[in-house]
């Protein structure tokens, strides 16, 4: 058992927690500013997030739980490809002020799924219970088997996130080097846009392993050592 | 800080963001004399709380409190009630009424106050429904009962019954009214039945003067649903009470459905719902935007209108996600705007551009084959368009510089540095070339 709470474990990675203000909404202002309203209370009562992966989705979703809570409004944030769920984690839920429900095609074709979202729906518009919902793609086009539920998910502004530009990838780069103590140089920046996946999740996980291996070996973040890590030499 | 705080905050560096964000972050806590209470929406975040971190949370709380708090309990609900989320809609819209025992009623009843008929656009896909829910809600139990109101989904059903429910509240202001979806009515059974008291499910469904029950092609396969919800129907229909139903199809045609339900829903009006004709939708594209106060073109709305056919729920979103890049753009609402802010719903799906899709295009707007983007030869009728291609798929997609290589007959990722930065500078020297590439943008985005 723990006694102090200096003697707990901490992390030495950093713990990134994914607010609103640390999103980086490049071409997805728009979006931002709908969440930022619908999780403060004062914007739409729902709204619809897609895309590709990557874009951000669930980055805004826990984002909006978080600053609901900040303002000590109540929310809830439900990741339904997660597996173990039932449709019961949906009771009781329209007594919250902002639900966040992510990846919802993850229950499209499932019955019992789409009847108790179509339900939760229902109860969450009649309690005034704000709702933020991502899904893989619009919901006409998510196969869904229920139709009713399909027209609810239509009810609101939705938004499709895009990703974010190659200049702004490389800034987010650098950011996160600096964040995390690394100089990281531009050449060495330029070597990762030019030669990884340009998307702010595979770059924040590639940087933060180059991270720790540059610490564990003493070594600066050159090309030679990104080289090795993207390899998956070290 | 306090120890439910320190708790968290340890938490959040231990546990995934998801994690974290589902199960930690709603729970609401309160220390009471040695005991932290903690509280979930339900029972299974609290199962699953409790199965999962319950011997984590409890460590740390001793840790945090030195030893205070040895107690740790979960308990289903919340500290407070909800704030301002009930702002937007729902409950809140009721409080704009003056006649606050009114509002009190319209609440208990599950009425939304803003669905009337004034706020119901008539066409000639829904004056019939709309005519005879008039009818209904000026002289319930005498005119038609039930009224069955059938029709596709987000066509306007649930706001005529809701509409039937506010006007025989305002004609009868103790007249007892409950509109209830027929998920919630198996819901309520199915707890009464839990906990005892089924006689009393029984006797508040069977007491009231107007019964407004949607979607009953929910009931389809729940017997005892069926079974009770028969019983209920006799009692009220017996006793000259409103029924008023909808379903997504008539009444026969509901499978699953039991058959003296189905010749019951039958006894009364039944009526249909069509999608709405231009004209209606575009009246309701009007009837929305002056309500929240908005000015809407003309023009703007018949594009809406000619644009989102499936239903009114559809057309609502996309009105609103105009309204909404409108007031954070701040211009006004203009056809511009409306082609912008709407292309991801005017788009059939969010189209997913492909290596393949940009080199298949590209070959057809030079009038080449696409094997000639992918092979190596090098003059400059096949070299400047695969060049193209190339920066067109380093802007269109996400993949690495190497993969696009690859994709191009194997070539290195040097050679598309080199392709994206020679027709970078060829679009600002030379103007042929900046309209092919604004062309194959726009045609592989439209």
């Amino acid at each position: 058992m723990i006694d102090h709470p200096g003697q707990l474990h901490l992390p030495i990675a950093l713990i990134r927690e994914p607010t609103l203000a640390d999103y980086r909404p490049g071409p997805n202002a728009e979006a931002l500013a709908a969440v930022e309203a619908l999780a403060s209370g004062t914007g739409e009562p729902y709204i619809y997030l897609f895309g590709a992966s990557s874009t951000g989705k669930t980055h805004l979703l826990q984002g909006a739980c978080q600053a609901a809570i900040k303002l000590t409004r109540t929310a809830q944030y439900i990741p339904l490809g997660k597996s173990g769920l039932l449709p019961s984690i949906f009771d009781d839920l329209e007594t919250r002020d902002v639900l966040a429900i992510d990846d919802v095609q993850a229950i499209a074709g499932k019955a019992d799924w789409e009847v108790a979202l179509f339900d939760l729906f229902n109860r969450a518009r009649a309690h005034g219970c704000a709702l933020l919902i991502a899904g893989g793609a619009a919901p006409d086009a998510l196969e869904l088997g229920l139709p009713d539920l399909c027209s609810r998910l239509q009810w609101g502004p939705r938004y499709c996130l895009l990703p974010l530009s190659d200049p702004d990838c490389e800034q987010l780069l650098m950011e996160i080097a600096a964040e995390l103590g690394m100089r990281l140089g531009q050449e060495t920046a330029r070597y990762i846009m030019n030669n990884y996946a340009r998307d702010p999740g595979s770059l924040v996980t590639l940087i933060e392993r180059v991270d720790q291996v540059s610490l564990r070996e003493q070594r600066q973040p050159s090309i030679p050592l990104v080289r090795r890590v993207m390899r998956g030499e070290i | 800080m306090g120890v439910w705080e320190q708790c968290v905050r340890q938490l959040k560096g231990e546990l995934t963001s998801a994690e974290f964000n589902t199960w930690i972050l709603p729970l609401q806590a309160q220390i009471d004399e040695g005991r932290l209470r903690l509280f979930a929406p339900n029972r299974f975040v609290l199962d699953w709380t409790r199965q999962h971190y319950e011997g984590r949370l409890l460590d740390l709380c001793r840790s945090y409190s030195d030893g205070a708090i040895g107690k740790l309990s979960f308990e289903v609900g919340g500290l407070e009630s909800k704030t301002s989320g009930a702002a937007v809609h729902g409950a809140a819209t009721l409080s704009v009424d003056t006649d606050g025992e009114l509002a009190a009623r319209r609440a208990s009843a599950n009425l939304n106050a803003d669905f009337t008929f004034d706020s119901f656009v008539e066409g000639k896909s829904n004056q019939l429904a709309r005519a005879a829910s008039i009818q209904i809600g000026q002289n319930p139990g005498t005119a038609y009962n039930p009224l069955f109101i059938y029709g596709g989904v987000g066509l306007g059903k649930t706001h005529l019954m809701h509409a039937v429910g506010n006007i025989v509240l305002a004609t009868n202001p103790s007249a007892r009214v409950v509109y209830l979806h027929s998920e919630r009515f198996v819901a309520e059974m199915i707890k009464a039945l839990q906990h005892n008291r089924i006689d009393e499910f029984k006797k508040t469904y069977r007491s009231v003067n107007a019964l407004l029950i949607d979607d009953v092609q929910f009931f389809a396969g729940k017997e005892r649903s069926q079974e009770e919800f028969f019983h209920t129907f006799n009692a009220l229909f017996e006793s000259r009470q409103q029924i008023v139903l909808s379903s997504d199809r008539f009444p026969k045609e509901v499978v699953g459905l039991e058959e003296r339900l189905k010749s019951r829903f039958g006894w009364g009006l039944t009526v249909s719902i069509e999608p709405p004709d231009l004209e209606t939708s575009v009246a309701i594209l009007h009837s929305k935007a002056s309500l929240w106060g908005v000015d809407l073109p003309e023009d703007v709305a018949f594009f809406v209108g000619r644009r989102i056919r499936s239903n009114i729920r559809e057309l609502e979103g996309a009105l609103r996600r105009l309204v909404a890049n409108a007031q954070f753009t701040g211009k006004p609402i203009s056809m511009e705007l409306a082609k912008h802010a709407l292309r991801d719903m005017l788009a059939a799906q969010d189209k997913q551009v492909s290596i393949e899709n940009i080199q298949k295009t590209v070959a057809e707007y030079y009038k080449l084959r696409t094997a000639d983007m992918l092979s190596a030869k090098r003059s400059r009728s096949i070299a400047r368009p695969r060049q193209v291609a190339m920066a067109l798929a380093k802007e269109l997609t996400k993949h690495s510089l190497p993969e696009i290589g690859r994709a191009f007959g194997g070539r290195d990722h040097t050679t598309v540095l080199h392709a994206t930065r020679t027709i970078k500078n060829l679009r600002d020297s030379d103007a042929s070339i900046e309209e092919d590439y604004k062309n194959l943008l726009r045609t592989l985005t439209s």
